[in-house]
């Protein structure tokens, strides 16, 4: 209980100063802290995440508040029944004190600016001018600021990675199908997933064993089981893979900590340099699939007008194009994408991991066009478009200071069902550093 | 040859695909609103010509995978 007051007031109190939250869920969450208390006094400990605040994404349904998915035409939707991923989370005991601010329909109508959502820009803690990263804006700022232990996002492409990097906090994007989207908003039924937010990669495994699993309600759930690693124990010596072109175009910052975490995962790994992304359009394909995915998902909003409603200029215009993709040609994607993942496969079959810096620049400000900003560091080889298409996991970890005092990061990427490598490999490296330790200035 | 990002202009099935826009939505949408459609269409179908580059055969098939919806059991099951 008195956990669960601590993180409400820094909700309340610096929630509007990151545009963090949504809904603060104060009556409902000291209703189960006050339940699981007593619990406790029973005797009764439903494991590690018991008693533990936490925040989701505004995409998941909960029963009795608003699930606004970002975007003002949907700021009032009531939606009936908890998303099986809430199910879960107070399942295993945690107490969900917010729904969390984020990207307008999870950025799937082609934003551009940080100001891009109802609630106003997400904004990283280590610095109010700059952005959050996005579309899981809130579940990043809100772990970074410490206004929740943990929370929930998604990605469909980038929106676990861009927050975890910017707000320097950990996250895990997992498999494709690892956690059942049974509940939350779809903007590509194929490319989403859900994943943890956290402080660090130990704490994203305990939370996605509480999610993961087969749920009849979504059928393209997994139904292996998933068990966390556990602290301490390298179960072998593990193979970290970088592709060519990794350190070319990234920030100078950006570079040094990547080659600084290199050195500290030579300490658990081998280091396989000079990998090879096999040649193929994955960021077309997955560009199409999502376009056209959204464009039925969200056809009502054009039906009615109400896209005109949305918060970011280009997101009123951005989903007319997929309305006319062509059938042959989103079928010509979902085609290419079987020798994407098995090329992909193979790759990945060689290590336990790819390491690559997550983004090649620091948070970028808050009034930049994201199509201008920082020219100079597009990033060389980007793996981002290839594991998302073919739907492995990645893991997102602060591996650094950088430019105006802004985090940097580390992302892993591994094979299908490769996530307890990757978060072993991961506390692997917060074991022998403390930038998950650190705190934004003032906090 | 363009420069990295930059889009060209809008050509035949661009435009076509543009007037499908208008006919469905145009009473919302200025000139220079289609023109910036226009332009968006033309990036998706480049996008389209770089998948057109992989070979695919007959039996490459998308994807996904279509499971029949199977009758509840009844009472008398």
């Amino acid at each position: 209980m008195e956990l669960a007051r601590h993180f409400l007031d820094r909700l309340e109190r610096l929630g509007p100063t990151y545009n963090a939250v949504v809904t603060v869920m104060r009556e409902s969450a000291i209703a189960e802290a006050r339940g699981r208390d007593r619990e406790l006094a029973a005797g009764r400990a439903r494991g590690p995440l018991h008693g533990i605040p936490c925040g989701v994404k505004d995409l998941l349904a909960t029963d009795g508040a608003p699930t606004t998915w970002g975007a003002a035409p949907y700021r009032d939707q009531m939606l009936k029944g908890d998303a099986t991923t809430v199910r879960l989370l107070r399942s295993a005991g945690a107490v969900l004190c917010a729904k969390l601010a984020m990207v307008e329909l999870a950025g799937g109508m082609g934003y551009n600016q940080a100001f891009a959502s109802f609630t106003g820009p997400g904004k990283t803690p280590w610095d109010p001018s700059r952005w959050s990263g996005g579309s899981s804006s809130g579940p990043g700022s809100a772990v970074g600021a410490g206004l929740v232990p943990f929370a929930i996002g998604s990605e469909t492409w980038g929106s676990i990675q861009y927050p975890a990097a910017f707000c320097g906090v950990s996250g895990l994007r997992p498999t494709y199908g690892r956690v059942s989207r049974h509940g939350a908003m779809a903007l590509s039924w194929t490319m989403d997933k859900l994943g943890p937010l956290a402080r660090t990669a130990e704490d994203c495994g305990l939370v996605l064993e509480a999610i993961a699993g087969p749920d009849p309600q979504d059928p393209t759930t997994i139904t292996q089981r998933f068990a966390a690693p556990r602290r301490g124990r390298l179960r072998r010596r593990y193979r970290v893979g970088i592709l060519r072109g990794t350190r070319e175009k990234v920030q100078p910052e950006v570079l040094r900590n990547f080659e600084a975490s290199i050195s500290v995962l030579r300490q658990v790994a081998d280091v396989v340099e000079d990998l090879q992304l096999p040649d193929l359009p994955y960021d077309a394909a997955a560009s199409i699939i999502i376009d056209a995915e959204a464009a039925s998902a969200f056809e009502p909003l054009f039906e009615t007008g109400r896209i005109t409603e949305l918060t970011a200029p280009e997101d009123r215009l951005g989903g007319y194009a997929g309305q006319v993709v062509l059938a042959k040609d989103y079928l010509r994607a979902l085609r290419v994408r079987r020798p994407a993942a098995v090329g992909l496969a193979k790759l990945l079959s060689q290590v336990d991991a790819i390491a690559a810096p997550s983004l090649p620049t620091i948070a970028w400000p808050l009034d930049a066009s994201f199509d201008k900003v920082y020219p100079n560091y597009p990033g060389g080889t980007n793996i981002s478009g290839a594991a998302n298409l073919c739907g492995v996991p990645g893991l997102f970890l602060m591996n650094g200071i950088g430019e105006a005092g802004l985090p940097t990061s580390l992302q892993l990427t591994g094979g299908a069902l490769g996530e307890a490598a990757l978060l072993a490999i991961g506390m692997a490296y917060q074991e022998r550093t403390n930038f998950h330790r650190l705190r934004p200035p003032g906090l | 040859m363009l420069p990295p990002g930059a889009v060209e202009d809008p050509g035949a099935l661009a435009k076509a695909l543009t007037e499908v826009i208008r006919a469905q939505y145009g009473s919302r949408l200025s000139p220079k609103d289609l023109s910036t459609v226009a332009q968006q269409i033309q990036k998706g179908l480049e996008r389209v010509d770089q998948l057109k580059k992989v070979n695919l055969a007959n039996d490459d098939e998308p994807d996904f995978v279509f499971t029949p919806s199977r009758p509840r059991p009844g009472p008398h099951d």
